[in-house]
């Protein structure tokens, strides 16, 4: 036969076979499989450049140069050439006055472009809410924090001075975009334009100050320019760009992103089982077309090609469906979550149709293949002697085809190499032991068939006997649930994690500087207020000097002597209890006092291993105008992003009695009450307040998304699962019918088959259950135990609940797809077989 | 060119069960001139299908060499072989073997598709026509009685107008009545194409219809 021949009658038969139905499975399943893969492919995608765009505002650009003095021209030569866009930022501390009032402010001043990314929030109007500002403040006036205004008691429109110079303010200055930093240890913030410095004067040579240079540009441009400063680099200078700084959500994202990886991975595992399985039956189906064309003179490639025809039409047209779906899906999403997602939400790019076109094709051919391969081996000769099945491959081969291929398929998810393997190996022994465990409850079934009552035996016999299929079928059922339950599972414990890290009550206020004698009267006024602060933590204000002696700059290596830990005084508290969410890693904290020794301390890991610093080490600070010597008894792991105050440095309780302290707390504030700060504010004029509203909303906007893409991937698992369990059942339906219309020729009635179906699937399904609840159990036992460092503790109710939802959905599936056995007469049933 | 349709010399057939051997044929010689219409006869199990599946090269032979149509099947390929089932043969089965997806014209359609002949369809539709299923065109197989089912596969058989036909048991699966209807248009369709038949079966009055008979038994012909 020609191409065109086979062409066209491949065509044909795919569309005769579509409209009789057999095909409905194996689209499903595979559907399944490119919608999970390219919605979460589309949604990660964008959500990633997203973040990557919420991380460039954070920054203020692509790419920022650090300065402590203003760069030489050939800097700007070099950028315009690359066509990279520019905008320049001042800060500085300085003092703003308003007639009596005082308060050390800082400064920054930015260029008229100002911002080039992200934008600002400001308002005219302190009653009224912030807008979208993307200009820079206009001469002749500034822009300012809340707090200025209530410090200086002055309102939007009144004038403050700063250095030599007046500004009006004609705005408050509600969101920052690039303020970047530990974001409590800053003075207020006034925002001006760079233009009118000169006339402030307030910057003279050796004045401290910090220099910004933003740039934005393409991806190319920028690389370009990274690569010519990085010979011009001095420890002074300092070159960000968003690959160096990871926001504080970045550990919840990249846990979801892999867990949605992970678990559309395993959506498509399970759809290609239910894919593997209606092939097979696919496959066993057109034996006869294949014998029958071959009889008619059509070659053994002949044949092939026909169905590979088939199978790749329908590979493209369920990855063209399914990516069309699945972008639907992401766009409705997207929709549905407008609101919470960043104003410029970018769209996906065709990669993912590729990658969707890809994954269908290997998909399905890979794991219908071998069956594939058969049909071509279909001999003649069925057309006489009708049972003629072909030779089946050899099992080696499958079985070392479908691990290459499953391999394949995870490592491509997940591009680690130890993970797939494992995977490999765990599924492998999961699925070994599962087919054990399944066996012996067999035979344990059989034995007892014996003693149980009449109406239980036609069931368990049908499932006994049916032996090797129902075995496989059980376990594929089991690996099917277990794989759900465990996606339930993991998506519960995520989902629960990322709302205890931002409970209803999360702070969205910090206080700082409360003077020790203002104590009781602060802490009445917020409980006159109805506001509940967390602990007031004294701080003192001190410096590292020494580790074991010798001067911090000289002990710590080159590239750690610009670490803000060293050239910032930092907060230090004492305490006499670890904060819940801290985590000693070495050594123990104080629970008896010791009078003996220096004061102990305890230093968070991170700090401690940046700068070498070891237990039982000896560290000096300079407070105040005194040094204290203190020894390193604990090293701690501390959650910066819990929201609470946290604590680099914690000293032993009243090591720090003698000097200098003001106190430090949190609150929450619902907006409302906003009011409230004013008079706070103007009742004790001393403290620093901080806002961090924008930023907990930023992050609970995120952790809504990824909940809802996590959601989204779990319902494709479900959906996958249900397909593979369907497939299967399908897969074994007409033989299933051929008997219930044998025994109803036998004068069984319905009643009675009915029953054995409910018994036989039940039963079934609970194996299947017990089988998914030790293979979850032992997942989570390896993964709490070896990965998380949890304790594991066995849950019966979860072995339960699987057996009860494992009896409970195959008996209804199976009931479903077998009441043809019932419904119709066993003659149509025997003349349609 | 020779008068021979097909020629068998010292045909033999065995397969291996259990790791013995099994005889299913034995030094079969057997001659079928063009247009000639041969009965096989004999018990079940003789070996009566088996000789059919060699004699159309849907099988490798154990031993001997048969003749199709001029060519030898000898040292043929499968593939090859069913290049010659493409141009020479066509089919008639006891259980019918209809697709069950296809319709009955599609059924009827489908040789003439893998033969990629020009207009296909309404040589399908006249072929029916032929048979007396004209208003049957769009039913599916299991919407056809069983001799309705064996005239769809008449046609099917007919439509690429084969030079031989080979029949396995065409009325087996029918009751005497509409067993005999189908011979009788089985030969007509024969005349009427001047298509070599070769015809197994056990039924007496049905071989007697053809131009000879011969007699298999143990897998040998007596
Ligand atoms: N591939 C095979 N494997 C094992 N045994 C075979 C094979 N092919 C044929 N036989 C055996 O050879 C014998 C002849 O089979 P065949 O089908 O040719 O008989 P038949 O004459 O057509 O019988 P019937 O009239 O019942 O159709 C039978 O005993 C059969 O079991
Ligand atoms: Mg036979």
């Amino acid at each position: 036969m020609n191409i065109t021949t086979i062409t066209r009658l491949s065509l044909k038969l795919l569309m005769r076979e579509w409209r009789a139905g057999s095909l409905t499975i194996m689209l499903v399943s595979l559907l399944i499989a490119v919608i999970s893969h390219s919605t979460i492919g589309f949604f990660t995608e964008r959500l990633g450049k997203a973040m990557e765009a919420k991380a460039t505002h954070l920054l203020g650009g692509d790419l920022v140069i650090k300065s402590p003095k203003a760069l030489s021209p050939d800097y700007f030569t070099k950028s315009q050439s690359l066509d990279l866009i520019n905008a320049h930022t001042i800060e500085f501390s300085t003092v703003a006055i308003a007639g009596e009032s005082l308060k050390l402010t800082s400064v920054k001043a930015v260029s008229d472009n100002y911002p080039i990314k992200g934008f600002l929030r400001t308002t005219s109007d302190v009653e009224k809410t912030d807008v979208i500002t993307q200009e820079a403040p206009a001469r002749g006036s500034v822009w300012v924090e809340f707090r200025v205004l209530s410090a200086l008691n002055v309102n939007i429109n009144d004038t403050i001075e700063i250095g030599d110079a007046q500004f009006t303010i004609s705005r408050a200055l509600t969101f920052e975009p690039d303020r970047g930093g530990a974001f409590y240890a800053f003075a207020p913030r006034i925002m001006m334009n760079t233009n009118d410095i000169p006339s402030t004067n307030v910057i003279q040579p050796g004045s401290r100050v910090d220099h910004r240079y933003l740039f934005v540009g393409t991806h190319q441009s920028i690389t370009q320019y990274k690569e010519w400063l990085a010979p011009k680099l001095t420890p002074n200078l300092k070159v960000l760009d968003i690959y160096s700084e990871s926001p504080a959500v970045s550990n919840s994202l990249r846990r979801a992103e892999s867990y949605m990886n992970l678990a559309s991975l395993l959506a498509i595992l399970l759809a290609s089982v239910a894919i593997a399985m209606s092939a097979r039956q696919y496959a066993e189906t057109h034996y006869d077309t294949s014998a029958l064309l071959r009889c008619m003179g059509a070659q053994q490639n002949d044949v092939f090609t026909i169905f590979t025809i088939q199978l790749s039409l329908i590979a493209l047209l369920a990855a063209l469906l399914g990516t069309a779906i699945g972008w639907l899906t992401q766009e409705g999403v997207t929709f549905i979550v407008r609101d919470l997602l960043p104003d410029s939400f970018p769209p996906p790019s065709l990669s993912t149709l590729w990658s969707a076109i890809f994954m269908s094709f290997v998909v399905l051919f890979g794991f219908s293949l071998p069956t594939l391969l058969r049909l071509r081996k279909v001999s003649p000769l069925r057309v006489l002697r009708n049972h003629l099945e072909p030779l089946s491959l050899s099992g080696r081969l499958i079985y070392t085809m479908t691990f290459a291929l499953v391999a394949v398929l995870i490592y491509s998810y997940t591009q680690d190499a130890r993970l797939t393997a494992s995977a490999i190996v765990g599924g492998s022994v999961i699925g070994l032991v599962g087919f054990l465990l399944i066996s012996l409850l067999f035979s344990g079934l059989n034995s007892i068939t014996p003693r149980l009552p009449l109406l239980l035996k036609p069931g368990i016999r049908n499932l006994v006997r049916r032996e090797l299929e129902t075995r496989w079928q059980t376990l594929a059922f089991g690996i099917t649930l277990m794989a759900m339950a465990l996606v339930l599972m993991i998506r519960t414990d995520l989902i629960e994690q990322w709302q205890s890290q931002i409970p209803a009550n999360t702070p969205n206020h910090f206080v700082m500087n409360i003077l020790p004698t203002d104590t009781q009267p602060f802490q009445q006024f917020l409980t006159e207020h109805n506001i509940t602060p967390s602990t007031l933590y004294p701080v003192s204000r001190g410096r590292l000097t020494h580790i074991n002696g010798s001067a911090v700059k000289q002990a710590v290596t080159k590239e750690e002597e610009n670490n803000e830990a060293l050239n910032r005084e930092l907060n230090l508290t004492e305490a006499s209890h670890m904060q819940p969410e801290n985590k000693i890693v070495e050594g123990e904290w104080w629970d008896t006092a010791d009078e003996s020794s220096s004061p102990r301390v305890s230093i968070e890991s991170r700090l401690a291993k940046r700068l070498n610093i070891n237990l039982n080490d000896n560290l000096t600070f300079f407070i105040g105008s005194r040094t204290l010597e203190v020894t390193v008894t604990s090293i701690r792991s501390v959650k910066w992003d819990s929201f609470r105050p946290n604590f680099y440095i914690i000293f032993e309780p009243d090591s720090l009695s003698g000097f200098p302290q003001t106190l430090l707390t949190s609150f929450y504030l619902p907006t409302e009450q906003r009011t409230v700060l004013n008079n706070l504010l103007r009742q004790f004029p001393a403290i620093t307040l901080l806002e961090v509203e924008a930023i907990l909303t930023q992050i609970k906007t995120t952790l809504t998304q990824v909940t809802l893409a996590v959601e989204l991937v779990l319902s494709f698992v479900l959906l996958a699962g249900f397909s593979v369990t369907f497939a299967a059942l399908r897969s074994s339906m007409s033989q299933r019918l051929l008997e219930g219309a044998l025994m109803r020729t036998l004068g069984a009635n319905r009643r009675q088959i009915r029953a054995n179906q409910w018994v036989e699937y039940s039963l079934m399904g609970a194996l299947a259950g017990l089988i998914a609840s030790f293979g979850a159990e032992s997942i989570m036992y390896v993964a709490y135990t070896h990965i998380f460092g949890l304790e594991y503790s066995f849950n019966p109710v979860l072995t339960i609940v699987l057996i009860l939802i494992g009896a409970a959905s195959i008996s209804v599936f199976g009931g479903l797809s077998g009441r043809r056995v019932l419904k119709n007469s066993p003659a149509i049933v025997l003349r349609d077989m | 060119m020779t008068q021979f349709a097909i020629t068998a010399r010292s045909l033999a057939k065995s397969v291996t069960l259990d790791h013995q051997s099994l005889n299913i044929l034995n030094a079969i010689d057997l001659d079928v001139k063009k247009g000639e219409s041969l009965a096989i006869v004999g018990s079940s199990g003789s070996g009566k299908s088996t000789l059919l599946g060699l004699l159309a090269g849907l099988d490798d032979v154990s031993a001997g060499e048969i003749t199709l149509m001029d060519s030898s099947l000898s040292g043929m390929s499968e593939d090859e072989r069913a290049a010659l089932r493409a141009k020479y043969v066509g089919f008639v089965f006891q259980s019918f073997q209809l697709l069950p997806n296809l319709t009955a014209t599609e059924n009827v359609v489908l040789p003439l598709e893998v033969l990629n002949r020009s207009n296909p369809e309404a040589q399908a539709i006249s072929m029916l026509d032929r048979v007396g299923l004209s208003h049957r065109l769009t039913h599916y197989p299991r919407q056809l009685s069983g001799g309705e089912q064996q005239r769809v596969a008449l046609a099917r058989a007919f439509v690429a107008k084969p030079e031989i036909l080979f029949a396995d048991e065409p009325t087996g699966n029918l009751d005497t009545h509409t067993g005999d209807n189908i011979a009788d248009l089985l030969f007509e369709l024969n005349h009427e194409l001047n298509t070599t038949l070769i015809l197994v079966t056990h039924d007496q009055r049905l071989a007697k219809r053809c131009d000879r008979i011969v007699q298999i038994e143990a897998g040998t012909l007596l």
